[in-house]
């Protein structure tokens, strides 16, 4: 019963995730590159837009070149480079893998994978320690409380025959 | 009354700096008399800055433009609503609305706590205080909203076209009352150093304060998000602007803090790790209010006006870190866990591998938000850090957490037997599998969207389970029936199944944003009666014909509305009206995109562009050529939806069970005034 129910919940998720894909693959390739082209890229005229947001006529304007490129074949890394060596490095949004802007790239993972070690060296440090420092639940208790628990218990007995 | 308004103003800076040195002065000498009046300096301070927004808002009804504030944000013809809403519609104004909810939070919990947690309260007055004066000497001194003008010109300059959105009116209130009530938390934490009481006291004090701030920040975040949706017009809702980003970061450090507060209330560990993310989250709310305010980073939230209150804020984030680190420092010893991690495999683990994640994630988007400033200030070279960055490395962090949030509500705590991780896991793993063999079989190949839904059936499945067991366990010992029993589940124990269903919002936004994988694009330059055709991910297809261009003249703007019908596989769905609107007083046109919402899609029209619309205006191009841009997005729906699940279920989470009102109620009426603090005795 238990595994059946399961089974189902799962059928069901597997159902409710499927549904929108079933015709992936529609879109136009053209679009989709100079989609992703346009995200890349800094508007011309309003610096805090992207080139994909902006409503701007120039920025209409470069999209439109945009999409052509991609209508002749190029890729999105192909026409952000052709579009930036054109325009200027000012409609760079996506720091280079290179130089300072490498920076940019580095210190995430590698705050990650920082705070992933501290955090392992951590739990390391905390299991050795273990070893001197047994678990509550394993320690058992005192003389004392365990005469306050039985008297707690004889209490409660006592009181359950009573009422 | 405006003259009141700036009395109040300065009024409330002097309380606030009166009544936070005698806080502290107070709790240090264990003098109640002082301690009294710092508090009742709190509940001083609240009702001086009603009375200065009143005036605020006065000036504004009044169209009184010799304020610059006032000229600067409105005009005569700005509806009443946009007039009222003044007050958080430009810098000064916004930062007097700030220091108002700090205000009201903190007179809530001055009352709250009139006859408990007596140890704490002189500090958590002295701090909210402190921080109030903080921003009253901002206001007074930098960016004042009584500032007069140097004549007094005939109408104002109108508010912000972008502003003038239903969703612009209660997003920043609702992200301005999660960034102050995270204050509240902070001042605890801060009173639990200097009073050195660092077991969980504070934290089960704060601990609805914290959801609090945490269903405020969501809601706020999520609102703004649908202004982005709708007002921007670029068929997105995140980009990855400072200034959203801003709002995120408390949210990423306060959503560690809820689970791992969860570790020190169960297991007493983590205690200066729980000290320094609440900390750290109160100083990215600041954080994030002075990037919104300060200008020091283009953002599309153009309402940032100067940088002169960005080296005040810096002075005041400084000052904060410098003092917050040496308290905890101060306090170094006082922070041994009462227990030891006894597996790798355990909930604990699991919490900690959480909160990595949040914190990473946090930094990622700190770092790429201030970089175009530390690149410039370091290497003398400005780089732009975009979507695609934060989207790069922000994707992989938030599939580590679609997996957690399975992992982390069942795993055992303490150690999990492999008996344990069977019967937990075996549904939700051949869940995953299911789903991700599926889709692929379907033809799905975006790796990410792939992984996000199969984690999503791997997390949504955990989560149904445990709801399900303990109906069934419900039902079989009390006799109930499955629905009762449910209910009862959940009255019973509201944080756990109420975060769970934060958890099952939480999937839902996930598979909306991996929705964005599915998105198609078209756009065409179009005579009335001609169409455009869009495929949709879900297999239909939509055609638009553009029927006609039409213009008015609205309040405050000129309109120009384009018809167009919408037809899917040949079936008429009606119309929709994408607009061009020009505000009179701001030379600025912005797009009224049309939408047509299905429960799984949304068609998404913007009037990209009117080919010689002064022509079509004059009346000499009756029929203009007009540029559609059309996307269909698929599964946006639901990140609203899954926005509206994750609030609801913090309500159930911060609902007080009736049998926990009235214990308090008995507590609160029980509690003795300590005896260091003399002076509370008569109060």
């Amino acid at each position: 019963m238990r595994i059946r129910a399961i089974l189902a919940t799962a059928a069901a998720a597997a159902l409710w995730a499927a549904a929108p894909v079933c015709a992936q693959g529609s879109g136009d390739r053209a679009h989709d590159v100079a989609r992703a082209a346009e995200e890349q890229l800094r508007s011309p005229v309003t610096p805090s837009h992207t080139l994909d947001m902006c409503p701007s006529p120039e920025a209409q304007a470069l999209r439109d070149s945009v999409l052509t490129m991609a209508a002749g074949g190029m890729t999105s890394g192909q026409i952000v480079e052709a579009v930036i060596a054109r325009r200027g490095e000012q409609l760079r949004i996506v720091p280079e893998q290179r130089g300072v802007g490498l920076w940019a790239w580095i210190l995430p993972p590698a705050v990650l994978v920082i705070g992933a070690g501290v955090v392992a060296y951590r739990l390391n440090a905390l299991r050795r320690q273990r070893a001197g420092m047994a678990p509550e639940a394993e320690r058992g208790i005192s003389e004392v409380e365990r005469a306050q628990v039985e008297a707690a218990l004889r209490q409660f007995e006592r009181g359950e025959v009573g009422g | 009354m405006t003259q009141i308004g700036e009395v109040a103003l300065w009024l409330a800076l002097l309380v606030a700096g009166w009544g936070a040195a005698l806080g502290f002065y107070g709790g240090r000498r264990g003098r109640g008399d002082l301690v009294l009046s710092a508090e009742r300096s709190v509940y001083a301070v609240f009702g001086l800055l009603l009375t200065a927004s009143a005036a605020i808002i006065t000036a504004f009804l009044r169209s009184e433009f010799r304020y610059k504030y006032v000229a600067g944000y409105s005009n005569r013809e700005l509806g009443l609503f946009y007039k009222i809403t003044g007050l958080w519609a430009g810098q000064t104004g916004s930062l007097v609305f700030w220091a108002l909810l700090l205000a009201l939070f903190g007179s809530i919990v001055m009352f709250q706590n009139r006859r408990r947690n007596r140890e704490f309260m002189p500090y958590v007055a002295g701090t909210v205080l402190t921080v109030l004066a903080f921003f009253m000497v901002v206001v007074v001194f930098a960016s004042n909203p009584f500032q007069l003008m140097d004549f007094v010109p005939p109408d104002g300059r109108g508010l912000n076209p972008q502003l003038q959105n239903y969703w612009m009116t209660i997003h920043p209130p609702t992200l301005y009352l999660g960034f102050t009530c995270f204050t509240i938390p902070f001042a605890f934490a801060v009173s639990a150093l200097l009073s050195g009481r660092l077991d969980t006291r504070w934290i089960t004090t704060t601990r609805r304060w914290t959801l609090l701030a945490w269903f405020f920040l969501t809601c706020g975040i999520i609102f703004g998000m649908m202004w982005a949706y709708v007002e921007l017009g670029w068929g997105g809702y995140w980009f990855w602007d400072p200034v959203e980003n801003a709002s995120l970061l408390p949210w990423l450090t306060g959503t560690a803090f809820l689970h791992s507060v969860m570790i020190q209330e169960k297991r007493g560990m983590l205690k200066m790790w729980n000290v320094l993310l609440v900390i750290g989250t109160f100083l990215l709310s600041i954080f994030a209010t002075f990037l919104t305010r300060s200008g020091l980073i283009e953002s599309v939230h153009s309402f940032a006006e100067n940088t002169t209150i960005a080296y005040i804020f810096l002075g005041f984030l400084g000052t904060l870190i410098l003092i917050s680190a040496a308290l905890v420092w101060w306090r170094r010893h006082a922070f041994a866990a009462e227990n030891r991690l006894e597996s790798f495999l355990s909930r604990e683990t699991a919490f900690l591998v959480n909160n990595l994640v949040f914190v990473a994630a946090m930094f990622a988007v700190l770092w790429g938000t201030t970089f175009p400033l530390v690149s410039e200030g370091v290497f003398g070279q400005k780089i732009q850090v975009g979507p695609p960055f934060y989207n790069r490395v922000n994707i992989p962090l938030g599939l580590i957490l679609l997996f957690l949030l399975g992992v982390g509500p069942v795993i055992a705590w303490r150690k999990a037997t492999p008996r344990n991780l069977k019967r937990n896991f075996a549904g939700p793993l051949a869940a995953f599998l299911l789903v991700g063999v599926a889709l692929r079989i379907a033809g799905i190949t975006n790796v990410y969207a792939l992984l996000t839904f199969a984690l999503a059936a791997f997390s949504m499945t955990t989560i149904v389970v445990e709801f399900w067991k303990g109906t069934r366990a419900r039902a079989k010992i009390e006799g109930e029936g499955v629905a009762p029993a449910f209910i009862h589940l959940v009255e019973r124990n509201r944080r756990r199944y109420g975060g769970y269903v934060v958890h099952a919002g939480f999937i839902i936004c996930f598979c909306g944003f991996a929705g964005k994988a599915f998105n198609t694009e078209r756009q065409a330059a179009l005579h009335p009666g001609e169409s455009i055709v869009i495929p949709s991910a879900f297999g239909h297809s939509y055609q638009l014909t553009y029927q006609a261009m039409s213009w008015y003249p609205a309040p405050n703007m000129t309109k120009l509305v384009a018809t167009v019908e919408v037809k899917r596989d040949g079936r008429m769905l009606g119309l929709l009206t994408p607009e061009k609107r020009a505000y009179k007083q701001r030379e600025e046109v912005t797009s009224e995109v049309g939408i047509r919402r299905a429960w799984n899609e949304d068609l998404y029209l913007i009037l990209a562009g009117v080919d010689r619309a002064d022509e079509f205006m004059r009346g000499t191009n009756p029929q203009p050529v007009v540029t559609f841009k059309v996307l269909v997005n698929p599964l946006v729906p639901w990140i609203w939806l899954g926005g509206f699940i994750m609030a609801m279920g913090t309500l159930v989470a911060l609902w007080p069970a009736a049998e926990a009102v009235r214990a308090t109620a008995r507590a609160t009426a029980r509690e003795p005034v300590p005896a260091q603090l003399p002076g509370l005795a008569g109060a």
